[in-house]
């Protein structure tokens, strides 16, 4: 008699001790699938904000950092690329206005150049080269011409 | 020969007279160039110089006075969570610094190789625009685990050391606590551990003060760790330098 009863609050046991233990596990996995979701939750909503930005590449009127360099202005704007066009125009405008500024003996031969010239001087400044470079090439493309 | 020596020293005179000229003029020029309407970084620093990828590039500020910000970074509501207003230090310990401090963190420890600036948000925010003589390290990369080959990575590029097992007397020191140095953890060792200097969008980014999290989480000393809280959003207000990195 007490061997059976013995026998039953082992089984009960048993049985409680698997219930709580696949609990457990229930929990475990839903708490880290959980924590998991909620990481990628946070990187997915990161990268969908990321795509509301967009690069300009206008550059500020007296920006003295050419190419690749952009100012905080540039970081605006929306991705139309007629925008971007109006952009590219508006950097180069503000190119010859530094030109002009700093370097008017310079801005007279760059006038001078024709339009070939005149774009391959913008774009080297675009790229990042240096203004003493610059100067040089456009004395450079005068003779050449 | 005497009259000889006076005159040299008479043309020695009026060259060293001219040279000073000289180097007024240039000094002069120099001032002329930036002109009167200016507007510098801060009072006695009219911009600054940083390496980007190999590339000196001038930090300075748009000069334009009617410039405004537009734009994402001109928005003042983002979603939150997860777009929270960040505390002004991520974690305690950690210095929070502003622009005036960056500079001068560009101009020393970056400069001396000391110190890195981190940009700790996702490539796909950094590739749209960055501060220049930052490196990108993203905040997934810093919240792993000791052993993970990211992590193995970033510090070595911050100069922390593994650390070799410590001698008998050595051990026994440390745990009487007569011999602590902070700077010392039971795997890493960071006293040539550069200082850094990290942030992201600004200060309703939780990435950067993540990174900082899990930086402590590793055992970076707190010390060398700071945090720029202002990040892409307030560089850009003040119409500071920033750069598009390449592929």
């Amino acid at each position: 008699m007490e061997g059976g009863a013995a026998l039953h609050s082992w089984r009960w046991n048993r049985q409680f001790l698997s219930s709580v233990l696949g609990f457990l596990l229930v929990v475990g996995i839903l708490g880290y699938s959980a924590v998991a979701l909620s990481a990628d939750d946070y990187l997915s909503a990161l990268e969908a904000e990321a795509g509301k930005v967009d690069v300009e590449l206008n550059e500020p009127d007296s920006a003295t950092n050419p190419g690749t360099v952009s100012q905080s202005a540039e970081q605006g704007g929306q991705a139309l690329q007629s925008q971007k066009k109006e952009g590219l125009a508006s950097q180069r405008a503000n190119f010859e206005s530094l030109l002009k500024k700093h370097y008017f003996g310079t801005y007279g031969f760059y006038r001078k150049l024709p339009e070939r010239s005149r774009q391959e001087v913008f774009e080297e400044y675009r790229r990042g080269v240096g203004m003493d470079k610059i100067r040089k090439k456009i004395v450079s493309r005068l003779l050449q011409h | 020969m005497s009259k000889n020596v006076r005159l040299v020293h008479q043309a020695l005179m009026v060259f060293t007279i001219l040279a000073g000229f000289l180097s007024a003029g240039v000094a002069l020029a120099d001032e002329v160039q930036l002109g009167s309407d200016f507007i510098p970084l801060t009072k006695d620093k009219p911009y600054i110089h940083v390496i980007h990828e190999g590339r000196s590039i001038r930090v300075q500020r748009v000069q334009d006075p009617d410039y405004e910000l537009k734009g994402y970074f001109a928005k003042t509501a983002r979603k939150c969570p997860p777009f929270c207003i960040q505390s002004i230090s991520p974690a305690p310990g950690v210095q929070a610094i502003g622009e005036v401090e960056l500079f001068d963190f560009m101009e020393t420890d970056l400069r001396d190789g000391k110190g890195l600036l981190i940009d700790a948000r996702t490539p796909a925010w950094y590739k749209k625009g960055t501060i220049p003589g930052s490196i990108n390290i993203p905040f997934t990369h810093l919240t792993k685990t000791a052993d993970d080959p990211e992590v193995l990575d970033a510090f070595e590029l911050f100069g922390v050391k593994e650390r070799e097992e410590p001698g008998f007397f050595e051990k026994l020191l440390e745990e009487w606590g007569w011999s602590k140095n902070p700077y010392l953890t039971d795997k890493w060792d960071f006293t040539s551990a550069k200082t850094l200097v990290l942030y992201c969008n600004g200060p309703a980014c939780g990435q950067s003060p993540r990174a900082i999290r899990g930086l402590l989480k590793l055992g970076y000393p707190a010390d060398k760790i700071r945090y720029y809280r202002g990040g892409m959003q307030l560089w850009q207000l003040w119409g500071l330098t920033t750069v598009v990195p390449n592929e």
